[in-house]
């Protein structure tokens, strides 16, 4: 008889001080016996067994002194609790910059990797979720990653957005975005050099519906050029949330201009992206140089594509350098703002000489 | 991949069977299921009735969302 083990239970036979050598055998009594030994050996598995059968397999993420049931109890007690959403708990967020390349953890509350005795909770569309395991995401330099080392951007500090994703077959996946207002996969982009792309940690069975929520912010820098180095600021208590937010703060960028021989200076450009709106702020100071009859300045983000869609609102300016009114409009999918003379809506009316400036405040729906 | 454990009440005890995929979770759902634990690589959850609807629901979706983009790639083309 070899071992029914573990597909079933042995019964094995017990020789009798009287029973001869030959019945039962003597030699079938030790080989059913090693069977046996070996089967329970090859059920519980070596120290850091790799067979995913193995009782030293599955309970290798528990760690000494963890049970099983002391986990799962913890779990569901934490299951109860009325966390919001992308609310962690024992969890915080690090970035790093080494070589250039930048690195979103997730970490316990300690600054050590989760772990099962070192669980990290968190509501990810809408169910407690555990993290037991190390967590981060890597993006090297030398890509235009999210668009951030476009010429309005780079070298400038941008605020990106953490999220926790959830997909059946990977588990929980972190990511970090550009736009705050995603709930589920497919709200990012996959182009690695979209301004709305995110950066995940595992998408291998990524689908469109995997929920993602925020939890957290931290601002980071990517140079320009093909270099495209990242770099992070010391973190303070404005740069690093350790909470869902879905607001940036007061950002800068630098636009291209179109309609100048010499760009205007002393000029202030600023922007606060809030869900899915972005606030602009537009100030020059001293004009610069009209070669043209239009005007228009490149913008941090591109409006959504919608049909009829313009966003459009007023400021001052100066034509030909002297005081006047100004449309400040953006149209449908275009990164673009055009400014329009007096009461032209589109970029036009204005002279191709002289001093040429704007100042105002747009919204566009991204 | 994930697992799906569900808890069931014994006279004596308690009874853990383990399922493969949501829609055979939701199908042993009974009025003896004390607790619904998922189990995926890299941790655990415990859920509810609900949330095994909603994944059934999510990859219904998916497979739409899947046919629709082959579809736009094909009339790209």
């Amino acid at each position: 008889m070899s071992t029914n083990f573990p597909t079933a239970l042995d019964t094995l036979t017990n020789p009798t001080p009287t029973d001869y050598l030959n019945s039962p055998s003597h030699a079938g009594q030790h080989a059913n016996a090693n069977d046996a030994i070996e089967a329970l050996e090859a059920k519980l598995g070596i120290d850091g067994s790799a067979v995913t059968t193995s009782h030293s397999f599955l309970l290798a993420g528990l760690g000494a002194g963890i049970s099983v049931k002391a986990y799962v109890d913890a779990l569901t007690r934490y299951s109860n609790l009325s966390l919001a959403t992308g609310q962690m708990i024992n969890g915080k967020i690090v970035v790093t910059v080494t070589s250039n390349n930048i690195t979103l953890a997730l970490k316990g509350a300690d600054g050590n990797n989760p772990s099962a005795s070192n669980p990290v909770y968190c509501k990810i569309g809408g169910v407690i979720r555990s993290v037991t395991a190390a967590l981060s995401v890597t993006k090297n330099a030398a890509t235009n990653w999210c668009n951030a080392g476009s010429s309005e951007l780079a070298a400038k500090e941008i605020d990106y957005f953490a999220y926790l994703g959830y997909n059946a077959t990977d588990g929980v996946t972190l990511g970090f975005s550009r736009i705050p207002y995603a709930c589920q996969y497919s709200d990012f982009s996959t182009t690695t050099t979209d301004e709305k792309y995110c950066a995940i940690s595992t998408i291998t069975n990524a689908a469109a519906t995997d929920y993602y929520n925020v939890i957290g912010r931290f601002a980071a820098t990517l140079s320009a050029g093909a270099g495209y180095t990242w770099s992070v600021p010391t973190f303070t208590a404005t740069n690093l949330i350790q909470r869902p937010i879905w607001e940036t703060r007061w950002l800068y960028w630098l636009p291209t201009w179109g309609g100048f021989s010499a760009n205007p200076t002393n000029v202030l450009h600023k922007y606060k992206i809030n869900s899915r709106t972005i606030h602009l702020s537009i100030r020059e100071a001293a004009p610069g140089t009209s070669n043209g009859t239009s005007f228009t300045e490149s913008l941090p983000f591109t409006p959504i594509t919608e049909t009829n869609q313009v966003f459009v609102s007023f400021g001052t300016g100066q034509d030909n350098s002297v005081n006047c009114g100004a449309t400040i409009s953006a149209s449908s999918g275009i990164p673009t703002m055009n400014i329009g003379f007096g009461t032209n809506n589109v970029t036009a009316g204005w002279t191709a000489s002289g001093g040429k400036r704007v100042t105002g405040q747009l919204f566009i729906e991204i | 991949m994930s697992k799906f454990i569900i808890t069931y009440s014994k006279k004596i005890g308690k009874e853990e069977k383990e399922f493969e995929t949501p829609e055979l979770a939701l199908e042993a759902i009974t009025e003896k299921t004390v607790q619904i634990c998922e189990e995926y690589p890299n941790g655990m959850a415990v859920i509810h009735k609900s949330d095994l609807e909603d994944m059934v629901t999510q990859k219904k979706a998916n497979e739409e969302y899947l046919i629709e983009q082959a579809k736009i790639k094909t009339e790209d083309k």
